[in-house]
């Protein structure tokens, strides 16, 4: 049973439509991310999936119905909807107390284990921490829970490097055991590229690209030739060019003619190159307009 | 940060040719067992599931093996058919390249230090 | 499913003990310090051991007051206490129903805290007779009293609070939820709107339409919610002049105030209540 089955979900906020006639599928042991624009729907949809926001279409997590069922479905995965969150009152340890008594599968043990790691104590104020800081802390309240499914919303926003890494090494280390899985939205596409085995790609609303990492090398096809090959590519209909030290490439979906491949050498399409040439970039969409 | 992917080859591909050049150095040695998915998971900061397409590409090399319960080892005489594919490599596709550039600088054999550091 | 009230309960605990201690403790303490410059009046001299409870009744009752009126001031704005910084998603992403957390928090506030109070009220009251009486006599006087039957005396009356303190939130809670769904719904004009607004329009149905019965609800409800602690204040002195037995007292006149929640009033009013406790859970769960 796939854990995130989703089909035709569709959300209107009156004359703007959040959600468009959007289908997904999460298997279980999976890191997928979920990458778009801002605006492109990319929370709308993570807080429909935690019941937050009701959708008109089909929708199951974890085989329950997130707004009918949102007290139980909270009980069964964790959800950081933004690590600017926490409550500035609160003292650490607090936090620790009230959350291990709100959430079974809570563990204060590792809670306390993964604070360790950080430069914050329990007994601070979250008001004292720097953004950071409650990031890293948010994060590690919500890496004690041990649930199925774990749906983060840009969780590595104000983090440092060395702090991002470290919760890249946990999610590996912790959570992809072939039983769980991650969805995570991210702006930082190229950093975490490695770490996922599907990708969701979100465009105002509809899904541009919903794929395994794997299908990516074999459906993508990216050449990288010469300038002088330009018009001969230009004429087989890339998704997008360009240019990187004097070279180009060129990429398409599907295989192009054979004497279009002989023109160059196929190399890996990066994500963020399908990125940008699948999604419309709303910055980008004013000026060609 | 872990070691940056090129986009010259799917990153299982650039795993398995990393671990391809341990297994050269022997790292591990023959007959030794590999770190576990998790660990080379963890540790190069990739999905397992990379990490096994590396793997069973090494298999379909017949560099390692499986043995049932304990986990992937290198093959016996894993290390010389790397060496002889990696020669092969070397001599078709890097050294004509590197004689062209020779040609071009108008180096011989002669210029160049053969002495390793 | 869990109930997750006592939790949230202890949250309110954890944010707002502070301002509840600093409620209860100041008043009293504050009074012990000025008593050495000021003069106590007012108060039955002949016994010493009935000054004594008046004292420890009226330290509880003013403590019990303050508290309450804090907490009536502030309930409003603690509607939008997690919307401020955001962390109304950090507690709609974890286990917990918006409603019971609507609920703790005017529980906690409206009558835990004041509880509390009352408790510091009449403990401070001891010491508080103490001071009184010495400066009036002398210490051994006060010494010399039986506080043990001064506790005895004020227990029927205070017990008598204290089961009226259940009616009295539930006379109220119209109150609380109106201001709290206006202010969660409002924002900063939800206070004014509901005070001003709705002073004004029942003022203006009366005066010029002569569409008496909002303003006559007003009053009856409030006379309901003044009926709650002590039912009837004159029957109380009657009783204590003539040595009535106060525990017979108090049954009867919490008798009379539970009454008052079998009528057509309390059902209207409790209809009202559960309407603006829905809208202000609406918006939380929505984020507020």
């Amino acid at each position: 049973m796939n854990l995130i089955e989703a089909k035709n979900l569709t959300l209107r906020y009156g004359k703007k439509t959040a959600l468009d006639d959007v289908s997904v599928a999460v298997p279980k042991g999976r890191v997928v991310g979920l990458l778009g624009h801002n605006g492109a729907g990319k929370t709308s949809l993570m807080k429909a999936l935690v019941g937050l926001l009701p959708v008109q279409g089909e929708l199951s997590v974890l085989g329950l119905e997130p707004t009918k069922n949102r007290q139980q479905l909270l009980t069964e995965l964790s959800y950081i909807p933004d690590v600017a969150v926490l409550p500035r009152w609160a003292r650490v340890h607090e936090l620790i107390t009230l959350m291990s008594q709100l959430q079974p599968k809570f563990s204060a043990e590792r809670a306390r284990a993964l604070l360790k790691r950080t430069s914050v104590s329990e007994g601070d104020k979250v008001k004292s921490l720097s953004k950071g800081m409650v990031a890293q802390t948010h994060l590690a309240l919500i890496a004690a829970i041990d649930a199925k499914l774990m749906i983060l919303d840009e969780p590595t926003l104000g983090l440092d490097v060395v702090s991002r890494k470290s919760f890249y090494e946990m999610l590996i280390d912790e959570w992809c055991d072939g039983e769980r899985s991650v969805l995570i939205s991210t702006h930082q596409v190229e950093e975490v590229e490695a770490l996922l085995s599907d990708v969701i790609m979100l465009d105002e609303g509809r899904v541009a690209l919903s794929i395994s990492l794997e299908d990516i090398d074999s459906r993508f096809v990216a050449l990288n030739h010469d300038p002088a090959a330009a018009d001969a590519m230009a004429a087989a209909h890339p998704l997008l060019r360009y240019r990187e030290q004097g070279r180009t490439t060129s990429l398409f979906d599907g295989v192009p003619p054979e004497h279009i491949t002989s023109l160059g050498q196929r190399v890996r399409p990066s994500l963020v190159d399908l990125f940008m040439a699948l999604t419309r970039n709303p910055a980008l969409n004013s000026k060609q307009a | 940060m872990t070691p940056t992917w090129t986009d010259q080859a799917p990153i299982y591909q650039q795993l398995a040719d990393r671990l391809a050049v341990q297994l050269l150095d022997g790292s591990p040695p023959e007959g030794e067992a590999l770190p576990s998915v998790r660990a080379l998971a963890t540790q190069y900061v990739i999905n397992p599931l990379t990490v096994t397409r590396a793997l069973q590409a090494l298999s379909e090399h017949s560099l390692i093996e499986t043995r049932r319960g304990l986990g992937m080892y290198v093959m016996a005489g894993a290390r010389e058919r790397l060496l002889r594919h990696e020669r092969e490599q070397f001599l078709k596709k890097d050294w004509p390249a590197l004689r062209a550039k020779l040609n071009r600088l108008g180096l011989g054999a002669n210029d160049l230090n053969w002495e390793s550091t | 499913m869990n109930n997750h009230i006592p939790t949230l309960l202890q949250r309110e605990w954890m944010q707002h003990k502070r301002g509840w201690l600093i409620a209860a403790f100041a008043p009293p303490l504050l009074f012990l310090a000025m008593l050495p410059f000021g003069k106590v009046s007012g108060l039955p001299m002949d016994s010493p051991e009935l000054m004594s409870v008046g004292i420890v009744l009226i330290s509880a009752c003013a403590v019990y007051g303050i508290s309450l009126l804090v907490a009536l001031f502030q309930l409003p704005g603690l509607a939008r206490r997690d919307t401020q910084d955001r962390s109304i998603e950090f507690w709609l992403s974890l286990p917990g129903r918006p409603s019971e957390s609507v609920l703790s928090t005017v529980i906690a506030h409206a009558w835990l805290a004041p509880l509390g109070g009352a408790v510091v009220g009449v403990l401070f009251g001891i010491p508080i007779a103490i001071s009184v009486l010495t400066s009036r006599a002398d210490f051994s006087t006060a010494l010399a009293v039986n506080w043990g039957e001064v506790i005895l005396a004020s227990s029927p009356l205070l017990l008598r609070g204290l089961a009226g303190t259940l009616p009295l939130m539930l006379w109220l809670a119209p109150v609380i939820f109106v201001l709290m769904a206006a202010s969660s719904w409002l924002k900063r004009l939800g206070t004014p709107v509901v005070l001003i607004g709705g002073g004004v329009a029942v003022a203006v149905l009366y005066k010029a339409y002569d569409i008496s019965w909002p303003l006559e609800a007003l009053t009856n409800l409030n006379g309901h919610i003044g009926r709650t602690l002590v039912h009837d204040g004159k029957s109380l002195a009657e009783a204590m002049q003539s040595g009535t037995n106060l525990v017979t007292w108090a049954l009867q006149d919490l008798g009379h105030t539970l009454a008052e929640l079998a009528t057509p009033d309390f059902l209207g009013w409790t209809a009202v209540a559960a309407a603006a406790f829905a809208l202000t859970v609406l918006k939380r769960s929505r984020g507020g």
